[in-house]
């Protein structure tokens, strides 16, 4: 069994940048996505072919789940790109990591050190920690976007009775708590069902890890749809006036 | 903290680099999937609001025609009796007309046949007359042995007269 490391492991250097693996298999995902993407924008019709007509219901109800949060649905239109994307990266990256050769497939150097040439984003704190700044950064622009300046920085610093200053001093920490919370969720999922696999295939490597593989799956879709779901239920907050709340 | 960041590989080149990956995912299938499906609904909304809005207004339309229709049955049919009842008091008017004017002129050609017959009755009794005068005469001749021109007309007239009165 070869080791496991918490940080994700450079394949080459450009310069002192390390190109590490889950850098690649990220790009893959971007490269899979956007090429998904182009082929499915040529066939748009008026009568929807098989692709479109999944795309267009998987986008109707996404849009009905974001309205059941926010109330209001040009909101929901506003913000679905920003959440959907969330979703469709965070999946493709889990998926891609559990196919054939990831984690299996590598570079041994002299030292008989094996580095995987390929592994999920997910188990490297740097995607999960770049998304969960993106989603806070994007949630409290949303939110100034929504109620403007003077009215999302009253959340955080107000003065007009201690308690509420206290609150303020609250909202910022757990803006940050969240940060961490969100990017420790994903990777600890991600991170721990990497390692998993990796002992079942090394203590019984045939059927044994079948299962695991679907439930790696079901886990992938089920943390990016988490993920997805914070970030709207944090957007719904910040852009929902106090008094609107109840 | 420096320990954290290094077991867990943390550096803020690779943080950037999964922020822009991200950001292109986002651009593209804002580019590629959400607008353009997002336009593709609205309009094929748009689209289903105006036909159901047609088609109500089509609706509407057919139901005025119908009443229009079935008014303008309503009102043709009552003309139609009313026209039906004037052609058949005109045609009574006109079959009394008819008749009126058949039976004068009837009455005119009977009048007219029966003086004709009278002419003709009248006619026929002058020739008879004549032929019996002629038989009256030639008797006479046979029976007297007389001159045909000595007859006397006078006595041709009284035996004439004596035979239309036994006769009678």
């Amino acid at each position: 069994m070869h080791e496991i490391f918490l940080s994700a492991e450079p394949l080459f250097f450009i310069g002192t940048y390390p190109f590490t693996n889950t850098l690649l298999v990220s790009v893959l995902a971007v490269g899979l996505i956007a090429m998904g993407g182009y082929l499915l924008q040529r066939k748009y019709a008026e009568v929807p072919g098989t692709a479109q007509g999944i795309v267009e219901i998987v986008y109707e109800e996404l849009v009905k789940l974001m309205d059941s949060v926010l109330n209001n649905q040009k909101k929901s239109e506003q913000y679905l790109p920003f959440v959907a994307t969330i979703f469709i990266f965070i999946l493709v990256s889990n998926w891609l990591g559990i196919l054939p050769g990831v984690g299996s497939l590598g570079i041994e150097d002299a030292h008989h050190h094996f580095t995987p040439l390929l592994r999920s984003p997910a188990s490297d704190l740097n995607f999960t920690l770049a998304l969960a700044v993106i989603t806070v950064v994007a949630v409290n622009i949303f939110g100034i976007t929504a109620m403007g300046a003077w009215r999302h920085a009253s959340r955080f610093f107000n003065f007009t009775s201690p308690i509420n200053f206290f609150v303020g001093i609250l909202e910022f920490i757990s803006e940050i708590a969240r940060m961490i919370s969100f990017a420790f969720r994903l990777f600890g999922n991600v991170f721990a069902g990497e390692v998993l696999l990796v002992v079942i295939a090394f203590l019984v490597p045939f059927i044994a890890p079948v299962p695991f593989f679907f439930l790696e799956i079901f886990v992938g879709f089920i943390q990016a749809f988490v993920f997805a779901m914070l970030a709207l239920v944090f957007i719904a907050i910040a852009t929902v006036e106090h008094g609107e709340e109840h | 903290m420096e320990e954290f960041i290094k077991q867990f590989g943390i550096d803020w080149r690779l943080l950037v680099s999964q922020a822009v990956n991200f950001l292109i995912v986002l651009t593209v299938l804002r580019m590629f999937v959400y607008k353009p499906v997002a336009t593709i609904l609205r309009e094929r909304r748009r689209k289903v609001e105006e036909g159901i809005a047609k088609s109500e207004e089509a609706d509407h339309r057919l139901h005025d025609v119908q009443e229009m229709a079935r008014e303008k049955m309503r009102e043709t049919e009552e003309r139609a009796v009313v026209l039906l009842r004037e052609v058949d008091a005109r045609a009574k008017e006109r079959e009394a007309i008819l008749l009126d004017s058949s039976r004068k002129k009837g009455e005119v050609l009977l009048q007219e046949a029966g003086k004709s017959i009278e002419a003709e009755r009248m006619k026929a009794r002058a020739e008879l007359d004549r032929e019996a005068r002629t038989l009256v005469r030639s008797a006479v001749v046979r029976v007297v042995g007389m001159d045909a021109e000595k007859v006397d007309e006078a006595m041709i007239e009284k035996a004439l007269r004596g035979a239309v009165a036994k006769q009678a």
